[in-house]
């Protein structure tokens, strides 16, 4: 056999090929992420949230497009097309081009000067769908990755014209080069993924909507760039006519989709983003009345149904089925007329809108065709890239080459995240990971830095060109921060991340044996690795860094208060180094891992995880609590509308899976105790035929327990009469050819889903039943011609290619869709059926010979191993996965995995795909042989513990507690397990939990120095704690986009908001602050799950007393504010500075007292 | 374990107030929650705050129990500090205050807290309650575990009353349930309901006199208890 490589590609970087990227570099597999535009993101980026939960779409996505543009692995090429590919599976040869950006992305410091200068400004912006504009030379938004400018070279005055230059003058950092040319470099790569995404169609097709002529009517991802706080309006809900705030906004569906002569198919997503546009909206202006038009409303996925149900009755949607046919104008106030039928009247009505929202189309990537050209790939007939079949819908009909996202069909975020790392688990079948050996670079041996030597500090202070430099005295700076303690060397450069800087901070440690470093620069969510990796190269531990923002946090929002700016840079590098002299190096934690997995439940995902896993080469421990594998498989008659015929699918399966030897397979068996974490778990198996114990050591674990169809006893006299049946049990009778014909069927769909009333049945969409219950309805009338079938349902919800089967049952079946539920009733044994046909509104009575009921897919009862391992799950009894939409197949604690339909109601093809993710996330750890974890984490003193477990109350990752199997009971913290919140440090009572990097003897230093400046304006001094993921960031945003604040706020950084305790804020008060801000994630965002609440928690009490002492409420605040809202970021600072000016300085009795403080210590006993 | 809550923080003020040099006891005993050095710490910050609010100057420390009832753990913890301070604020149920009191007879001692009653944490819900009155003559082992003293308004023996409607109690108008509809459903779970028929005699409230105390009788003869007093 001969060698295999180690390179696969993914082409586009959009949320999917991200996700693959990362899943295959993870893994160890070299990766080469092409992508056409300049930034990763994709259709992501652009969005403001994401449903069923509103997350922030750019906070929850923006750092996974930094990690994937920083891991070692990976290759990103931006800006570059895949031009010609040759070769085969396992050794393909991939042409890429890398267009010029006209841009030395070495040196360009994404600082933003060239396109100030740029006079072409009226270009517009590709990622604002048009209704923002871009200059010639360009980032296309804040949170772009790579940060850096491009020269759109059809635009460029220079480049077309031949004159201008403006931006090289622009320019400090010598980045432009007109001279630049394109590239094509070649790739050996041993298999390709797919991930191009989608575009939408233009509406102006159906010209009755008069989409580009009526400027109020927009398309929803317009609208979602005008929802989006760091968009073209920054947030606000402007119409384009008359830039005035809209009132009445309609919503429309189906525009394109779902049509015979333009998209004969479903769009998939839209009813979801209708419902969260339309919710946002009320949230952002309560006073805004929003109208959806639609068919039927379509869910694909876990907790949507809910939220399509919450729309309605908690946001006040106003629903109404049916598209309008046309849009008219009113020409003097630009209103919109839309002309609609009301279902409830039996009325066709006309409502005035100030806005109309198009649901446009999803279509194929434009050039698709092309592309799949180049790599010798079949679309289907609606021009999306053709799979195998319906169930192995990530291969192309090309071996080696994979499709994932929304380029194979209309998908959601979360769907395309869990196809993303299957097709990474099948790209990887072709490759080798890099060994050990490769993936190891070489540094310099580690500087010994005892925590007792006497601090050495380096403070470089960056002037960004004029960025920093041109706002602030940077020699005054400079001057000042020589005469701080411990700082033994000090120098200004005018840009220091360029690489000339690098060499120059290496020399400096070298030189002045300098035992830490602090850069004043931009801000550390971009630049800090930059600086740790520097002094990493010079010998010093990446954690004996510090950042001091002084460009988003002062240059940039201070434009126009040059002493005051520099005043505040003073003290934030005074903050700096007083934190930077408690610094300790930090060494990443490692864990073994065993080489074996195991997979709970031996259903297809379980199945197919097990033989991904197996085929790479580790032991796999497959457990079935059933006598026999394949689960819900072994029920089913034909798979899809391919008619994939189950039986034998599953003994292909089966076949396969048993020629891997490295599987161990235990029926009838059931898990009863777990012990340990990722890396080396200690699992017992009981049999339940002879009790017999099998003890087990994992490394990873997956849960694909499934779920099955209820039996709805109770509904329609099911299991007193044999001809009323489930689905399934009819199932059974096709493939029995128990059927006769010329009988009358019915099918009632939902029955026992989607109630409200908790006591009919659950609350969720099954999401399949729609299409068994065609496929059914086909079947009978293709064997049984002279049946007759009525279908009673309330939406009829298919995926995209199953659409024209639709069609195709509707022309000799009747649908009868129902808002009340029928009534059956068995007379002299005879049934009759009677429901209310809301389009006739009529009754109508149906004498049945079957009647067919289509029920929920429950999952099992799954108490018990959900206390084992530890993890949850939701209200309906699904497991609950780490993030809905972001990571669908890991659960929040580490080594723990998800697939199938115990994660929530999914199709065969999807658990398939789940079940290839989540082997492909559990190899990571089984390739690695170690796992590995930052080292911020807490660190339990246990002199001090006195076990009361609060901070395993407030862990969300299982990773403190009391491990009860110690002769003492204290707390243990798992380092491996941690995330580095800081949630329990601030909750422990007992002041015995440390963080590592964040500890208390780090901040609190910190909160005196802030205390201690001059604040030239003298007063308000505020103090404001943000936390790292969203208010920082927010802060960040905002100062990229230069919105100026007061400058008396001295900003400190935290990972989470729930690591503030409240002594922190109260030292605060103490030493002088006159307010304390507290910015965290928006509830519900958290980037640590609930350490937001946490902070609420103690953020309310701490209000409540600080009142009675005497210090007004008002001058503690809280604020959520997320990674996109700079603007808001401004507002609230600006308003919080307004108010404590108004209250004045604290205390109002003068400032003579201050107290002589005693150290305080634990005295234990 | 105690469940105790917080006073006021003016409450809390108005007591130190005589005293500019204050030591503050946190107790890492079983009081819920727990009121470690950490909590000890946010009151020394808010009544300094205080003090700092109506312009005086308040001098504190912050140390930590093992716990308060115990007298040799907190006489060994806290007598180093008793010379530099005027007043203890103890952080413990009544129990600890009592006893700082006791072993700390230089100076007073003052609660910061309220004890409320024994009871459980429901750490999941975050709540406490109140499941034994510490009676003294317990019936828990007639009643399938669920205590009609604390759980019953009448604090009846016999139940339940006439009171009680849909297995909710008439007390606080229907909201809490009726422990002796608690305590048939329990037997009858697990077959006891012969306990339930049986009639139980009034209780006995000799053991429930205030204040009460135990000493645990020595099992040996005075002429043994000669010997090891001799030996010493």
């Amino acid at each position: 056999m001969t060698e295999k490589l180690n390179s696969v590609m993914v082409i586009g970087a959009g949320i999917s090929g991200i996700e693959a990227a990362l899943s295959l570099g993870e893994q160890g597999y070299k990766v080469i992420l092409v992508e056409k535009s300049p930034s990763v993101g994709g259709r992501m980026a652009q969005l403001d949230k994401t449903f069923p939960t509103l997350d922030c779409s750019i906070c929850i996505l923006a750092p996974k497009m930094v990690e994937v543009s920083r891991h070692p692995n990976i290759e990103l090429l931006t800006y570059s097309e895949v031009q010609k590919v040759s070769g085969e599976a396992g050794k393909f040869k991939v042409k890429v081009l890398k267009k010029s950006r006209y841009v030395n992305t070495e040196k360009c410091t994404g600082c933003g000067d060239c396109s100030e200068k740029c006079p072409m400004k009226k270009i517009p912006n590709e990622f604002e769908e048009g209704i923002g504009l871009r200059q010639a030379i360009y980032i296309p938004f804040p949170q772009a990755v790579p940060r850096k400018a491009t020269i759109d070279a059809e635009k460029c005055l220079f480049l077309t014209k031949g004159a201008c230059k403006l931006c090289i003058d622009a320019c400090g950092a010598d980045a432009i080069d007109f001279e630049m040319k394109d590239k094509v470099v070649e790739y050996n790569v041993a298999s390709i993924i797919v991930a191009t995404g989608f575009d939408l169609l233009d509406p102006s097709v159906l010209a009755r909507y008069h989409y580009g002529e009526y400027p109020n009517v927009i398309t929803a991802m317009q609208y979602e760039r005008l929802l989006s706080a760091s968009g073209p309006t920054e947030g606000e809900l402007i119409r384009p006519s008359d830039k005035k705030h809209g009132h009445d906004i309609a919503f429309i569906g189906c525009v394109g989709s779902r049509n015979e002569s333009i998209c004969p198919y479903c769009s998939k997503f839209c009813c979801m983003y209708m419902a969260k546009e339309g919710v946002v909206t009320r949230e952002h202006a309560p006073d805004t009345n929003v109208t959806i038009f639609f068919n039927d409303t379509r869910v694909i996925g876990k907790n949507q149904e809910e939220f399509i149900e919450r729309s309605k009755y908690e946001y006040k949607l106003k629903y109404f089925r049916g598209i309008p046919g046309d849009i008219r104008e009113d020409p003097e106030t630009r209103d919109l007329i839309v002309k609609h039928a009301n279902l409830d009247t039996g009325e066709v009505e006309t409502t005035k809108f100030d806005l109309v929202v198009l649901a446009n189309a999803v279509i194929p990537r434009r050039g698709a065709e092309k592309l799949a050209d180049i790599l010798g790939i079949d679309l289907n007939e609606l021009g999306f890239f053709k799979t195998k079949n319906s169930i192995e819908d990530l291969q192309s009909t090309r071996t080696g080459i994979y499709v994932t996202g929304s380029c194979q069909s209309p998908d959601d975020i979360a769907n395309s995240v869990a196809k993303a790392s299957g097709a990474a688990a099948l790209a990887a079948l072709h490759a080798e990971p890099l060994s050990k050996e490769e993936q190891i670079i070489e540094l310099p041996p580690l500087k010994i830095v005892n925590e007792r030597d006497k601090p050495r500090i380096g403070v470089f202070i960056c002037k960004c060109g004029i960025n920093i430099g041109g706002y602030m005295d940077i020699p005054d700076i400079l001057k000042y921060t020589k005469t701080l303690p411990d700082v033994v060397f000090s120098m200004h450069n005018k840009y220091s991340c360029s690489s000339l800087t690098q060499d120059i901070i290496k020399e400096k440690i070298e030189e002045y044996d300098l035992n830490r470093v602090i850069v004043a620069a931009c801000t550390p969510r971009t630049h800090e690795p930059l600086f740790q990796r520097t002094i990493r190269e010079a010998g010093l531990n990446e954690y004996l860094f510090n950042f001091v923002s002084i460009r988003e946090l002062d240059s940039w929002v201070h434009m126009k208060e040059r002493e005051k700016a520099t005043d505040k840079a003073k003290d934030l590098i005074r903050m700096g180094v007083a934190r930077t002299r408690f610094l300790k190096p930090e060494i990443k934690i490692k864990g073994d891992v065993v080489p074996e997995a195991l997979i709970i439940g031996g259903g297809i995902a379980g199945m197919t995880s097990a033989m991904v896993i197996a085929k790479k080469g580790y032991k796999v421990h497959l457990v079935e609590k059933d006598d026999k594998l394949g689960g819900q498989l072994n029920l089913i008659y034909k798979i899809n509308f391919d008619r994939i015929d189950s039986i034998e699918f599953l003994e292909e399966k089966k076949i396969e899976l048993n020629k891997l030897k490295n599987i161990t397979t235990y029926l009838n068996s059931e898990i009863f105790d777990v012990k340990g974490s990722i890396g080396d778990f200690k699992i017992k198996v009981k049999s339940k035929i002879d009790d017999k114990i099998s003890d087990l050591n994992v490394g990873v674990i997956i849960v694909a327990t499934g779920a099955y169809e209820h039996k709805p006893k109770g509904w329609y006299h099911y299991g007193e009469d044999a001809r009323v049946m489930t689905q399934l049990e009819l199932s059974v009778k096709l493939k029995d050819k128990e059927l006769k014909d010329d009988e009358t069927l019915v099918f009632i769909h939902c029955v026992g889903s989607r109630q409200t009333d908790q006591e009919k049945g659950v609350s969720y969409c099954s999401l399949i039943c729609c299409g068994e219950s065609i496929r059914h309805a086909l079947y009978v009338k293709e064997n049984y011609p002279k049946s007759n079938i009525y279908v009673l349902y309330r939406d009829i919800r298919v995926g995209t290619d199953e659409e024209q089967f639709y069609w195709e049952a509707r022309e000799n079946i009747n649908y009868i869709r129902f808002n009340d539920y029928p009534d059956v009733d068995i007379n002299n044994g005879k049934i009759n059926v009677r429901v209310n046909d809301i389009l006739t509104q009529i009754n109508l009575n149906i004498q049945a010979d079957r009647v067919v009921l289509s029920t929920p897919l429950v999952p099992y009862d799954n108490k018990l191993l959900s206390e084992l391992l530890k993890v949850p799950r939701d209200q309906n009894g699904f497991f609950l996965e780490a993030h809905i939409k972001l990571r669908p197949i890991d659960f929040a604690t580490d080594g723990i995995f998800l697939a199938g339909t115990s994660h929530g109601p999914k199709g065969i093809a999807d658990s398939i795909s789940q079940g290839r993710g989540a082997a492909a996330h559990a190899l990571i750890p089984l390739i690695a042989g170690i796992v590995e974890n930052e080292p911020l984490v807490s660190v339990v003193n246990p002199s001090l513990c006195i076990a009361c477990q609060k901070c395993e109350e407030v862990c969300n990752f299982g990773a403190i507690g009391v491990n009860f199997d110690n002769d003492i009971l204290v707390s243990e913290s798992n380092p491996l397990l941690c995330k580095g919140c800081g949630d329990c440090a601030a909750a422990c009572p007992a002041g015995a939990i440390t963080m590592s990097h964040f500890a208390d003897n780090q901040l609190t230093p910190m909160i005196s120095e802030a205390l201690k400046g001059d604040f030239i304006d003298e007063r308000p001094r505020i103090v404001a704690f943000l936390c790292n993921w969203c208010s920082y960031a927010g802060a960040d945003t905002c100062g990229v986009s230069r919105f100026q604040y007061p400058t008396n706020i001295r900003p400190i950084r935290v990972m989470c908001t729930g690591r503030i305790p409240k002594s922190y804020v109260l030292q605060a008060f103490l030493e002088g602050a006159d307010g304390v801000f507290i910015g965290g994630c928006h509830i519900g965002d958290c980037h640590y799950i609930e350490g937001n609440y946490d902070a609420l928690q103690r953020y309310n009490e701490l209000k409540e007393v600080l009142e009675k002492v005497g210090i007004e409420p008002e001058r503690f605040h809280l604020e959520w504010i997320s990674a996109s809202e700079g603007k808001r970021f401004a507002k609230v600072i600006t308003d919080f500075v307004g108010k404590i000016k108004e209250l004045g300085p604290l205390p109002k009795t003068g400032d003579k007292i201050i107290p002589k403080k005693e150290e305080k210590v634990k005295e234990g006993a | 374990m105690i469940i105790t809550q917080q006073k006021d923080i003016n409450e809390i003020y108005e007591m130190i107030k005589p005293y500019s040099k204050i030591l503050i006891a946190g107790c890492d005993g079983c009081n819920q929650p727990p009121r470690s050095i950490n909590e000890a710490k946010v009151l020394g910050q808010l009544l300094e705050l205080k003090a700092k609010t109506e312009g005086k100057a308040l001098i504190w420390k912050a140390i930590t129990i093992l716990r308060q009832c115990d007298d040799r753990i907190a006489a060994t913890t806290v007598r180093p500090f008793l010379d530099d301070y005027e007043a203890i604020v103890s952080l413990a149920c009544g129990l600890g205050v009592v006893m700082m009191n006791k072993i700390a007879d230089k100076i007073l001692t003052y609660p910061a807290q309220n004890s409320m009653f024994g009871g459980v944490q429901n750490a999941s819900e975050n709540d406490f309650i109140q499941y034994c009155e510490t009676c003294g003559d317990c019936l828990l082992g007639v009643t399938g575990g669920v205590c009609p003293i604390a759980g019953c308004a009448k604090h009846l023996n016999n139940g339940p009353c006439g009171g009680t409607v849909d297995g909710l109690c008439e007390v606080g108008g229907y909201t809490r349930p009726c422990a002796w509809i608690e305590i048939y459903k329990r037997l009858k779970k697990f077959d006891r309901l012969d306990l339930f028929t049986k009639y139980r005699p009034a209780r006995d409230y000799r053991s429930a006199t205030s204040p009460s105390f135990i000493v645990i009788n020595k099992t040996y003869t005075n002429e043994e208890e000669k010997k090891k007093e001799e030996k010493k």
